[in-house]
């Protein structure tokens, strides 16, 4: 991955977090990933596209997605409703569009397709011949990582 | 063999008193090790393997065995080969008197019986299991994977031997070839040819420090730069003292490859060196020119090869695909600030002075680069390529991936393409890669 892209990611994420969570984040170390990814419970999918191609995955095990959107809707969420969906998706895009603008200083265009939210247990998400970059992020409740895997329009 | 010319002593009747002295001190004895001296040093080996202790003079030489089997000797009817532990290991050895009795442990490995010869032996040490420590690569002149762990016991430091992967299926195999009753000689002890003995030492050293170089630095050595390593090995033996050759901390291994790496590693390319690069590369009038820089750093070296090229082919789009899988040191590689010390005639020319006066290079020039933080083991995403330059990258991968990224290379290269290795590797023969030479530096194309 092109290393212009690693830091608007990684800041955009640590930003978001901390704004929106509260609480201490802290951020593990990136490594590359070249296999397919089992998800952990809950993974939030974002497409780009523009001068790169690929997505970015925002995984994380279901109580740690219940305990995030309780915390952002300031009321303690039972199930994971449509409520709690929707507002998992909404942190996505949120990271995703910093991540975005950040890029766009830079000087890359990119296009954000609306997120998609996958639930379930035992998932993998594959890609076809490409690499991701991992950033773990540890929050008060729990691991978030984001999974970005994209490359250059050749 | 006549019987009076041995002494057999059985073990078991020495520990008995031992381990009653050492109850009063030790909390829990759960491991019993006999102990021997080996040039000097306290060595040992789990009880549970040794079937006995014996002195013994002659053995019967068995004809082109390992310099280490001494012989075979024959235990009440059982042939056993004769190994001695200080040769195998390297260990300097006092010329023994032929009838001279040679203290003996025998020990039994995978059904296979050996006797080792060693300096003299010792006793029996009883010790809590719990107190064995795993071995430091410092404690060895011999490799470390032949030591189980250390133990301390009365003051005293004990190696403890893993006899099993000493003396594990590889030797078992050889002794079992060259040993067949009705083949045996004269018993007469043939004399050592000096000569031999030395040239066989220094192949054992050579497949140790094999075995250690990834252990201590991740350095795999293979077909790629096997030459090098046994080359490196006449200039390492000068530098060392007779029972030192074996690398035995990360110091040593880095010393030993300190005269691999390629020259100007870390630097901008020198003058000489990227004309000597220059004449090695071909002629090409294309209108684009792809190059794959894997392994790059700190990204010095792509921006010597960006120069380069640049001279080279003025004419051409070029695009240099720089990797690393190190993110610290490319992270910065597309706003690297070259050192006042390396702003030559030849760079100044493409450099600019930024704010609070760091020096980086153009903006045609990093337009030319895309760095990216990427593995080469994982699937290779890159267009074909002109020109491959990975230096110092293969010694660096286990034997496996490097097979698979020669794979990647003659896949991804052009038919008139060119790769270039570190200044010490080599595409393995016969594997359907050509050399070209110009002065030292060597380049490899398909066939």
């Amino acid at each position: 991955m092109r290393v212009e892209y690693i830091n608007p990611f990684v800041e955009a994420a640590y930003n978001i977090l901390t704004e929106v969570l509260g609480g201490e984040i802290r951020r593990g170390e990136l490594y590359l990933k070249s296999t397919s990814i089992p998800v952990m419970g809950v993974a939030a999918l974002v497409g780009l596209a523009g001068d790169v191609e690929g997505r970015v995955i925002f995984d994380m095990n279901l109580s740690t997605a219940m305990k995030i959107a309780s915390r952002m809707n300031q009321e303690e969420l039972a199930t994971f409703d449509e409520l709690a969906k929707a507002t998992i998706t909404e942190l996505a895009n949120l990271i995703t569009a910093q991540a975005v603008t950040k890029l766009h200083d830079l000087g890359f265009r990119f296009d954000l397709t609306p997120p998609a939210l996958f639930t379930g247990d035992n998932m993998e998400i594959s890609d076809h011949e490409v690499e991701a970059l991992i950033v773990p992020m540890e929050t008060s409740q729990g691991r978030v990582e984001v999974n970005v895997a994209i490359r250059d329009r050749l | 063999m006549a019987s009076n010319e041995t002494q057999i002593t059985e073990v078991k009747e020495n520990y008995a008193p031992d381990t009653e002295l050492k109850a009063e001190r030790v909390a829990v004895i759960d491991y019993k090790m006999v102990t021997f001296a080996l040039a000097g040093k306290d060595y040992a080996i789990d009880i549970m393997q040794v079937k006995e202790i014996a002195k013994a003079g002659r053995f019967t030489y068995v004809p082109n065995t390992s310099p280490f089997v001494l012989g075979v000797y024959n235990l009440r009817g059982d042939i056993i080969p004769i190994i001695d532990l200080r040769i195998f290991f390297n260990i300097p050895v006092k010329s023994r008197e032929n009838d001279a009795l040679e203290s003996m442990i025998i020990i039994t490995v995978e059904e296979q019986t050996f006797g080792i010869v060693v300096d003299s032996i010792d006793k029996v040490v009883g010790i809590s299991r719990s107190s064995i420590q795993p071995p430091h690569p410092i404690f060895g002149d011999i490799n470390i994977k032949y030591i189980h762990g250390v133990v301390e016991n009365q003051g005293r430091l004990y190696i403890l031997l893993d006899v099993r992967r000493i003396f594990g299926s590889r030797i078992s195999e050889e002794t079992k070839k060259s040993i067949d009753p009705e083949d045996l000689p004269e018993e007469k002890s043939a004399p050592k040819e000096k000569a031999l003995q030395l040239k066989s030492s220094a192949e054992l050293d050579i497949s140790f420090i094999k075995d250690t170089l990834p252990a201590l630095s991740k350095f795999y050595v293979s077909p790629v730069n096997e030459k090098w390593v046994s080359e490196r090995y006449n200039s390492w033996r000068d530098t060392r003292s007779a029972g030192e050759m074996q690398l035995s901390s990360e110091d040593d291994a880095k010393k030993y490859l300190e005269t691999f790496f390629s020259p100007d590693t870390g630097n901008l390319w020198s003058d000489a060196y990227s004309s000597a690069i220059g004449t090695l590369l071909p002629q090409n009038q294309a209108k684009q020119i792809n190059v794959w820089n894997i392994g790059c750093g700190k990204g010095f070296e792509s921006y010597s090869l960006a120069v380069l090229l640049k001279e080279k082919y003025p004419n051409a789009r070029i695009r240099i695909y720089a990797n690393d899988s190190d993110l610290l040191s490319i992270s910065n590689a597309p706003m690297l600030a070259i050192p006042d010390s390396q702003i030559t005639s030849r760079y100044k020319p493409y450099l600019v002075q930024g704010v609070g006066g760091a020096w980086t290079f153009n903006q045609q020039i990093r337009d030319m680069i895309l760095f990216e933080y990427h593995d080469c083991t994982h699937q290779n995403a890159v267009p074909n390529m002109d020109i491959i330059i990975a230096r110092d990258v293969l010694s660096f991968l286990t034997p496996e991936k490097q097979n698979a990224l020669i794979a990647d290379f003659s896949e991804k290269l052009k038919g008139n393409g060119i790769i270039i290795l570190g200044q010490n590797e080599a595409m393995p023969q016969k594997s359907g890669w050509v050399r070209t030479v110009q002065g030292d530096i060597a380049g490899f194309g398909k066939e």
